[in-house]
C-alpha cells in the first residue's frame, strides 16, 4: 500500500508539472498578446493604450522570457502560493476554492442521483436479462447518453422555470438552484451507472458463490444483497470515479447555461481572458485531484475486494 | 377542446402561477413556489449540502419594497475602479461622480452642485454639502482628489481620466476640487461624469483589495458581494438626494442573455438588462413585461484599410458602400432592432448632420464606380476580418461577402477570436474588418472616437485614415468652447467620413431591457450607467 502511494505521488507530481507548463503555454500559442488581452478582460474597449499596455506586461513580468515566468511561478506554487489573478488581482487560491466547491456539490449531487437510481435499475436489468425490462433500460440508457446537454437544460428550464413555475431557471443560491442542472448532469452518468452495473451483475449472478450462497436456501434478493452488490458495485465505483474528476471541471455547458459559478466557468474565463494565473491554478487544481480521486477508488476497490491489492498484484 | 387557460391548469394543480402573479403585484421580490410535498426533501438535501459549506448565494430576500434585477456582467477585476467594475457599482447605485449624464445627454449635477472655468485648462468643482458615505465617512474635496488622483495613477487609466488628458486634480479648499487638464479643454465636466470617476469610501482602499461592501454614496448601499453571483443592496438612508424609494434590493449576474430573458419572464426578476435580439420579440409579447429599447452610441462598421490597395481607391471603397445593402443587414442580422446607418453617428444624436442618410444598396452604381476606378479585376481579392466576441458579426461578414460577390469582389472571410486578429489590425496587414465601435467610450462627446479613428496619429486609427485637413478640424473641435461650434465641425466631418467611404458605416445598434409592468420609474441609460437609481419603484 506504502508503495502504491508513494508511486502515486511521484505521478502527481510529475504530471502537475507538466500539465502546469502545457497550461502555462496555452495563452502563447495564439496571436493574441496577452497584456491586451487582460487589459480587455477588466476593460470592454478595443481601442487599448500602448503606454499602459506597455506598462502591465512590465509590471506582470510578462516581458521575461518564457521559462523564467515559469520557473519563478512553480518556485512560488511549491511555497504554496498561487498567485494573484491577472485580471481580478485577488488570489487564485481564494477563487479556486470558492468554484471547486461548487463544482464539486454540482458533481456529486448529479452523481450520487446517478447511482441512486442505476445500481437497481442496473441490478434488475441484469436480473431480467435478455428481457422487455432490459431492453427497456438499455434504449433509455442509448437515449440519455445521447441526450446533450445545451438542448436539455433549455427544455428542462422551459419545463420546470418558464411552464411549471416550480423551479428557479438559474443561479446557485440554495437547494432548489441545484435541482435542475444536477438532473441535467446525471442522465449521462446516469446511463454508464446503470450498464456497467448490468454487467457486472451479470457476472456476479454467474458466480459461483452467488450459486453456493443459493444451495443454502438464501433467495435470489439476499444472495444478491449480501453477497452480488458488494462485488457488482466495483466497476462502478471505478467509472463513478473517472466521472467525478471528468465533472470538477467539465460542466461548462450546464455552468453557463444555469449561471452556476464553479470550476467550469472559472477555466472558461480564465482562457479568455488569458488569465494565466487563474488557468495554471485551476488546472493543477483539477488534474490533482482526478489523481487523488482515482487513487481513493483504487484504495477502496482493494477494500471492499481483498483478493485484490492496490498493487494490481492478485493474491 | 382544451383552451389555453385549461391546459395550464392541468399543467398548475397547485395553482403556483397565480401565487407568483399576486405576489409580484403586491410588490414582494420574487420567488419560487414549491410543492409542499418536496419540502422535507429540499429541506434535508439543503441541510446536508450546507453543512459541508458547499452551498452559498444571495438567498432571497422578500421585504416589501425588493427589486431584483438581472445584469450580464459579474464584477471581473477586484473593484478596480478603473475598470469596467466602476460601472457595475454606478448601476447599483453605489456610486455616483461629481457629475452625471443624464438619459437625453444631458449634463448635471451630482456630487458637485456647479463646476466653474478657473484657466482654460483649469476646472473648479464645488462638492455638494452634507454628503456622506453609507459608513458616515463625509465627503469633501480632499477625499474626491485623492480618489481622482488614485485613477491617474492607475497601471491601465481609464480613457476619460487618463494623465494623457488629465494633468493634475487637487483640493482647493475643503468642498473644492480644481482639475486641470493637459489642453485647454471643455469636456472636463464631462470625463467626471464617467463611473470610472465614481467614489467610494477611503475605507474601501484600505486592504489589498477593494471592498466596496458598506463604501458607498450613491442611493443604494451594498451589504453582501456573492462573488459571480450577485450583489445585495439595501437603501442608504443618508443619501444626499434623499432616501430612494426601494427598500433593498438585488443585481444578480446571468451572464447568458437567454438565461436574463427567462429570468424575467418567470418573475424571477423585476428587470433584466441587456436583453438579446432573439429574445426581445418573445418578451414584447408577454402581457406583464415591458420592453424599453434604446439607440445606443455604437456603430457596427465595415473598416477599410485605406492604404492598402485597392482600397486606397476611393471609387472602390464607394464601390463597396453602394453594393451593401445596410437597411436588409439591419433587418436579417439584427432582426429589427438596429437602424441603417447614416453615418458614424445614430440620427437623433446632436452632432449628427441632419440631413444624413443611409446609403441605399445600388448595385449598377457599384459597378459603374469599379469599372471607373480602373482597378485591376484580378485585385479584387479581399479578406474580411470579423470577430467573433460578438456573435452576430460572423454572420453580417458572411453577408458582406455575398453582397460584394455580387460586383465581382472576391471575399474571403477570417473569423476568429478579436485577440487573434488584432496584431494584423494594428499593424496595418488586413483587408476589410467589420467592427462594432462605441463612440461615446470616454465621454459623452465623439471626439476622442474621431481623434482615435481618424486622425493621422490616431491610437486607434485602423482605417489607416489620414487627411490633414480632418485632423485641422478635429483639432479645431477639441479646442472649440461653444457646443455649436464644436458640433458643426463633427458634423463636417461626419458627412467627409460617409461620402468619400473612408468606412461603410452599417447599422447603429440599439439595447433593450425588460422590466415586469409593475416596476416604476425605470429607464435604459444609453451609456448604462445607471440601474438601481432613487426614483426606481414597485408598483
Amino acid at each position: 500500500m506504502e508503495r502504491f502511494l508513494l508511486k502515486r505521488a511521484i505521478v502527481l507530481v510529475v504530471t502537475l508539472t507538466l500539465v502546469s507548463f502545457l497550461a502555462f503555454l496555452v495563452p502563447w500559442l495564439g496571436d493574441t498578446d496577452p497584456a491586451r488581452a487582460i487589459i480587455r478582460s477588466r476593460v470592454a474597449d478595443l481601442a487599448l493604450d500602448s503606454a499602459a499596455v506597455e506598462a502591465l506586461r512590465i509590471r506582470l513580468g510578462l516581458d521575461q522570457p518564457l521559462l523564467h515566468q515559469f520557473f519563478a511561478w512553480l518556485g512560488r506554487v511549491f511555497q504554496g502560493d498561487l498567485g494573484l489573478s491577472f485580471t481580478s488581482r485577488l488570489p487564485v487560491a481564494d477563487q479556486i476554492l470558492r468554484a471547486i466547491g461548487v463544482s464539486a456539490t454540482l458533481a456529486l449531487s448529479a452523481l450520487l442521483l446517478a447511482l441512486a437510481i442505476a445500481l437497481p435499475v442496473g441490478t434488475l436489468a441484469a436480473v431480467h436479462q435478455g428481457r422487455r425490462f432490459d431492453g427497456i433500460v438499455t434504449f433509455i440508457a442509448q437515449g440519455f447518453v445521447s441526450i446533450p446537454e445545451y438542448w436539455l437544460a433549455p427544455v428542462l428550464v422551459l419545463l420546470f422555470a418558464v411552464e411549471l413555475g416550480w423551479l428557479p431557471s438559474a443561479g446557485w443560491s440554495g437547494f432548489e438552484t441545484l435541482i435542475l442542472p444536477a438532473a441535467v448532469l446525471c442522465l449521462r452518468p446516469l446511463a454508464y451507472f446503470s450498464q456497467v452495473m448490468r454487467a457486472s451483475m451479470i457476472d456476479v449472478l454467474h458466480a459461483n458463490y452467488i450459486l453456493a450462497a443459493r444451495s443454502r436456501g438464501l433467495g435470489l434478493a439476499g444472495a444478491l444483497v449480501r453477497h452480488g452488490l458488494r462485488n457488482g458495485i466495483q466497476p462502478v465505483l471505478t467509472v463513478f470515479a473517472l466521472w467525478l474528476a471528468g465533472l470538477l471541471g467539465g460542466s461548462v455547458v450546464v455552468e453557463v447555461i444555469f449561471a452556476i459559478p464553479g470550476m467550469g466557468r472559472l477555466i472558461y474565463s480564465a482562457v479568455i481572458n488569458n488569465d494565466m494565473p487563474m488557468l495554471q491554478g485551476s488546472i493543477i487544481c483539477i488534474v490533482g485531484l482526478a489523481i487523488i480521486i482515482n487513487t481513493a477508488a483504487d484504495v477502496l476497490y482493494g477494500v471492499l475486494n481483498p483478493t485484490v491489492t492496490v498493487s494490481g498484484d492478485a493474491r | 377542446m382544451l383552451t389555453g387557460s385549461a391546459l395550464w391548469r392541468l399543467n398548475d394543480p397547485f395553482n403556483f402561477r397565480d401565487a407568483i402573479t399576486k405576489n409580484l403585484e403586491e410588490g414582494h421580490a420574487p420567488m419560487i413556489i414549491r410543492r409542499p410535498v418536496s419540502g422535507r426533501v429540499a429541506i434535508l438535501g439543503a441541510a446536508g449540502l450546507l453543512s459541508l459549506g458547499l452551498l452559498q448565494g444571495p438567498g432571497q430576500a422578500d421585504g416589501h419594497l425588493h427589486l431584483v434585477a438581472t445584469d450580464a456582467f459579474p464584477p471581473q477585476a477586484g473593484w478596480a475602479m478603473e475598470t469596467d467594475d466602476a460601472y457595475i457599482l454606478a448601476r447599483a447605485g453605489c456610486v455616483e461622480s461629481l457629475t452625471r449624464r443624464t438619459a437625453d445627454g444631458a449634463l448635471e449635477p451630482a456630487l458637485a452642485e456647479s463646476w466653474t472655468r478657473h484657466s482654460p485648462t483649469e476646472w473648479d468643482f464645488t462638492i455638494r454639502q452634507g454628503v456622506t458615505f453609507s459608513d458616515g465617512t463625509p465627503f469633501d474635496a480632499t477625499v474626491a482628489a485623492e480618489a481622482l488622483n488614485r485613477m491617474l495613477s492607475a497601471t491601465a487609466p481609464p480613457r476619460a481620466f487618463a494623465p494623457k488628458r488629465i494633468a493634475s486634480v487637487s483640493a482647493v479648499d475643503d468642498m473644492t476640487v480644481r482639475i486641470e487638464s493637459v489642453n485647454p479643454s471643455v469636456l472636463t465636466p464631462m470625463r467626471v461624469s464617467s463611473p470610472n470617476t465614481g467614489f467610494l469610501a477611503p475605507a474601501a482602499f484600505a486592504g489589498d483589495a477593494v471592498d466596496p461592501v458598506g463604501h458607498c454614496i450613491g442611493p443604494f448601499d451594498i451589504v453582501e458581494h456573492v462573488p459571480q453571483q450577485a450583489l445585495m443592496l439595501k437603501r442608504h438612508d443618508a443619501y444626499w438626494g434623499g432616501p430612494a424609494q426601494l427598500e433593498s434590493g438585488e443585481m444578480r449576474f446571468i451572464p447568458e442573455g437567454s438565461g436574463r430573458a427567462t429570468q424575467l419572464r418567470t418573475g424571477e426578476a423585476h428587470v433584466s438588462a441587456r436583453l438579446p435580439v432573439t429574445e426581445v420579440l418573445g418578451l414584447q409579447s408577454e402581457a406583464d413585461v415591458v420592453v424599453q429599447t434604446v439607440a445606443q452610441a455604437r456603430t457596427n462598421s465595415l473598416y477599410l484599410n485605406n492604404q492598402k490597395a485597392p482600397l486606397d481607391n476611393m471609387a472602390v471603397r464607394q464601390a463597396i458602400q453602394s453594393a451593401i445593402d445596410s437597411a436588409a443587414i439591419a433587418q436579417a442580422i439584427y432582426e429589427g432592432s438596429a437602424q441603417a446607418a447614416v453615418g458614424p453617428f445614430g440620427p437623433n444624436d446632436p452632432w449628427a448632420p441632419e440631413d444624413a442618410m443611409a446609403v441605399s444598396q445600388d448595385v449598377e452604381r457599384a459597378r459603374a464606380l469599379i469599372a471607373e476606378s480602373g482597378v485591376d479585376a484580378e485585385s479584387l481579392n479581399l479578406v474580411l476580418y470579423a470577430y467573433v466576441e460578438r456573435a452576430e458579426l460572423p454572420d453580417l461578414a458572411a453577408v458582406i461577402q455575398a453582397q460584394l460577390g455580387a460586383i465581382g469582389i472576391n471575399v474571403e472571410l477570417k473569423v476568429a477570436n478579436y485577440g487573434a486578429l488584432e496584431p494584423d489590425l494594428l499593424s496595418g496587414e488586413f483587408d476589410m474588418l467589420v467592427l462594432s465601435r462605441g463612440y461615446l467610450s470616454d465621454v459623452a462627446d465623439p471626439i476622442g472616437f474621431l481623434t482615435a479613428d481618424y486622425t493621422c496619429e490616431g491610437g486607434y486609427n485602423l482605417s489607416r485614415f489620414c487627411d490633414p485637413d480632418i485632423d485641422a478640424m478635429v483639432d479645431q473641435a477639441s479646442s472649440a468652447e461653444s457646443e455649436a461650434e464644436r458640433y458643426a465641425l463633427y458634423k463636417d466631418i461626419a458627412r467627409e467620413l460617409q461620402s468619400r467611404a473612408v468606412t461603410v458605416f452599417l447599422v447603429h445598434q440599439q439595447g433593450s431591457d425588460g422590466h415586469r409592468s409593475n416596476v416604476a420609474n425605470y429607464a435604459v441609460h444609453p451609456d448604462g450607467h445607471y440601474l438601481f437609481t432613487k426614483d426606481l419603484a414597485l408598483n
